[in-house]
């Protein structure tokens, strides 16, 4: 009796001095664990899941299941598997790549909104992005044929003037706006269909538009005289008329849309550059050649400048400010 | 306390809370969230209303780390100190609480539940680096403690058939330390 009762002595102080080491131990081992690298715990977590919750798919719920792939691929052989995986592997790399390159486009398109609306200089305006579409492509060669031939005049070598693009009256893109890319003017939309457009370019003969020549004489900048733009008879360029002898205008300078009232364009959007500037001896003009800045042919995304929509009333803040002190 | 009886208790516990509550399952979506009750806080309120507060502390540390190791989300080891702590706390403030009557244990699981689940969601949150979500955090904790709070009577009153294999004395019943 008297032995028992050591020995159970013993035993309970054993038993008190083992929970006295783990009361003071276990918050240390806590914080230890807490310090654990996340990757170390996910790790962890994944090898003692079939012990702690063996009844749960624990890759299912990390939407990992590799588990099921492989319960769903059946009794394969694994050269079937290794050819499933590099099968699976080229396509995630063709959509790596396509990913890459809708990407780069993304960010060009960015950069161009981004100093478009810095030229734009808080003018209150809609910027549309749209891409122009590629004229008809046919027997796979990489040749552009018209859809018109020599019964309607085109004759080999010249100059395409109308262009369209992907973009319409879903997207409120409205006749006569200015057609832009980052280094200027491409035209303006002429007709407006429900899901595309047709630009008009600047060297197309019909396109007429206020413009104003900027000049730069010994590293000064002046606006100059303004005149009209129109393209010119062939259409690989643009001419400017109306422009005073006695004006001084010279090969490099370069014309911009009017700040006149009177221009349906917003101002200062860059047209192009003299190249040529003729005075004949009897002119009361000078005739000008300008070599458009933005050409059609190397562009594919474009903008189209719209005035800001006027709000509904419904949204206005006055209609706002109504509501809320009521 | 009989160690290896709990472990098996709360391995069982477990397996339920696993496989039994789960969205789709048992688990009760309320404002796109499935509510799912916690079991082993509820074993471990359990231990702490009748058991010394030593033995709550190292049991509710295993406990919550049973419950870290369920989890996909979170720091190892904080569930475990949460755990601890909270338990520790609870053993040493039942005092004169009447433990065996149901809404005692409704409101204790209710708050002890609520304390620790919006703790480690904070806590979850400000390791991660993120600014805690407070309201939501609270919304979701008190849906689990509402659960786990509905639930903690029936197990209590099924743990207390076993309170002879569990080692718990009559005095310990009785005891209104």
């Amino acid at each position: 009796m008297v032995l028992m009762t050591r020995r159970s002595r013993r035993a309970a102080a054993h038993h008190g001095s083992w929970q006295r080491v783990l009361f003071a131990a276990l918050p240390f081992v806590a914080l230890g664990l807490l310090l654990m690298p996340q990757g170390a715990t996910d790790r962890l977590r994944l090898w003692v899941s079939p012990v702690f919750s063996p009844l749960q798919n624990r890759t299912e719920v990390a939407a990992l299941d590799i588990a099921d792939r492989m319960r769903r691929a059946g009794p394969t052989s694994p050269q079937a598997e290794a050819d499933a995986i590099r099968r699976d592997a080229a396509t995630l790399e063709n959509a790596l790549a396509e990913a890459t390159g809708l990407l780069n486009e993304k960010e060009q398109i960015i950069r161009d909104l981004g100093r478009l609306r810095a030229d734009l200089d808080g003018l209150p305006c809609r910027l549309t992005p749209a891409r122009l579409l590629a004229p008809e492509i046919a027997g796979g060669q990489a040749a552009a044929r018209l859809s018109e031939g020599a019964g309607k005049g085109v004759r080999k070598g010249g100059a395409v003037i109308l262009r369209r693009i992907d973009r319409g009256a879903r997207e409120a893109i409205e006749h006569g706006e200015p057609v832009l890319v980052a280094a200027g003017l491409v035209g303006v939309i002429d007709e407006v269909g429900p899901v595309t457009s047709t630009v008009r370019l600047t060297t197309d003969p019909r396109t007429s538009l206020m413009v104003q020549i900027i000049t730069r004489r010994d590293g000064q900048w002046r606006a100059g005289p303004e005149g009209v733009a129109r393209g010119s008879d062939d259409g690989t360029a643009v001419t400017v008329q109306g422009i005073s002898r006695t004006a001084d205008v010279a090969v490099g300078d370069f014309v911009v849309t009017s700040a006149s009232p009177e221009s349906p364009l917003p101002p200062y959007l860059i047209v192009g550059r003299v190249v040529q500037c003729d005075l004949k001896p009897a002119a009361l003009f000078h005739a000008l050649v300008v070599e458009p800045r933005a050409s059609a042919a190397d562009a594919r995304e474009v903008y189209v400048l719209a005035p800001e929509l006027p709000l509904p009333p419904s949204r206005t803040p006055a209609a706002a400010g109504n509501r809320s002190s009521r | 306390m009989r160690w290896l009886l709990v472990a098996i208790i709360a391995y069982v516990l477990l397996l339920i809370e696993t496989a039994v509550f789960l969205p789709g399952g048992l688990a009760v979506e309320v404002d796109a969230h499935p509510a799912q009750p916690d079991l082993l806080l509820a074993l471990g309120l359990f231990l702490a209303f009748f058991f010394p507060p030593r033995e709550v502390f190292i049991a509710g540390w295993f406990l919550g780390l049973a419950s870290d190791l369920v989890g996909i989300a979170g720091r190892l080891g904080l569930k475990a100190l949460l755990f601890c702590l909270g338990l520790y706390l609870v053993s040493h403030l039942r005092g004169n609480l009447p433990r065996q009557r149901a809404i005692v244990q409704f409101v204790a699981a209710l708050a002890i539940v609520f304390a620790v689940h919006l703790a480690g969601h904070l806590a979850t949150a400000a390791l991660g680096g993120a600014w805690p979500p407070v309201l939501r955090s609270a919304e979701i904790s008190f849906l689990d403690a509402l659960y786990t709070a509905v639930l903690a009577p029936y197990l209590v009153w099924m743990l207390l058939l076993l309170r002879s294999p569990l080692g718990l004395s009559a005095s310990a019943l009785s005891q209104r330390d």
